[in-house]
């Protein structure tokens, strides 16, 4: 399975717990954390090429 | 790359020194689903991803710290949109590995006071910054309904406010932090 189905709220078991109407609130820290976390390595590449990308990305 | 990578239970059970029963409550609550094979029925055994072995190391951490399950059910669902949305832009990006890497940015949980759960994402060697701020008993679903505003989510700075609480998010009392960053540095994947 997919993480990208999960994001969308297909998987069965793992989100059932989490409160739908806290949700949205769980995901846009989510996305707030990914925004910090892009600017940090993109931060770190420049000081450092590639240091903290991920293989596959770099 | 780990991130391709498929465990077992009994495998992971073993990597991680605790008894599988702990990695089957986990399962069980929804806290951790299996990417690679779940326990559809008799015989069926769960596989696992390299992911899944982050979100079990994780999860157990906090369960460690006395915390309920809905609230690292709570944290996990975190870690999995956060993934999702870097593999947006990242389409190979693994959060298992990218925390692996030598100056992966340190990312933490913390819960304030008893009371009110953060993500703090920084640096190795700088102040990071907070995320969050939920109060526990609405993960819990002990609080009045919540109304759903997502202006609750509180981006903060590093200072302050000139008060004398502990840590970036001015705890009065107390304070726990988790580093996920360390926890997937210790990982013993490979």
């Amino acid at each position: 399975m997919s993480i990208m189905l999960a994001a969308k709220g297909q998987e069965v078991a793992g989100t059932e717990r989490i409160d739908p109407d806290l949700r949205p609130l769980l995901d846009h820290i989510a996305a707030e954390l990914a925004q910090e976390y892009i600017r940090l390595m993109e931060a770190a590449a420049g000081e450092e090429p590639a240091a903290s990308l991920s293989v596959a990305d770099a | 790359m780990a991130s391709d990578r498929s465990f077992t239970l009994s495998e992971i059970a073993q990597r991680l020194d605790v008894p599988q029963h702990r990695l089957i409550h986990l399962c069980e609550k929804g806290v951790v689903v299996p990417d690679v094979h779940g326990a559809a029925g008799r015989g069926s055994s769960r596989v696992f991803s390299s992911r899944n072995f982050l979100e079990l190391a994780v999860a157990l951490r906090l369960r460690e710290m006395m915390l309920p399950v809905a609230v690292v059910g709570a944290v996990i669902h975190v870690l999995r949109a956060f993934e999702a949305q870097l593999q947006q832009d990242l389409p190979h990006f693994a959060l298992a590995d990218s925390l692996r890497e030598d100056r992966a940015p340190d990312l933490r949980v913390i819960i304030s006071d008893g009371q009110t759960i953060y993500f703090s994402l920084g640096a190795a060697d700088k102040q990071p910054k907070l995320f969050g701020g939920i109060p526990l008993d609405r993960l819990e679903g002990n609080a009045p309904a919540w109304d759903g505003q997502i202006d609750a989510v509180r981006f903060r700075g590093n200072e302050r406010n000139g008060a004398r609480g502990l840590g970036p998010e001015n705890s009065h009392y107390g304070r726990l932090e988790l580093s996920l960053t360390v926890i997937a540095q210790a990982l013993p994947i490979n």
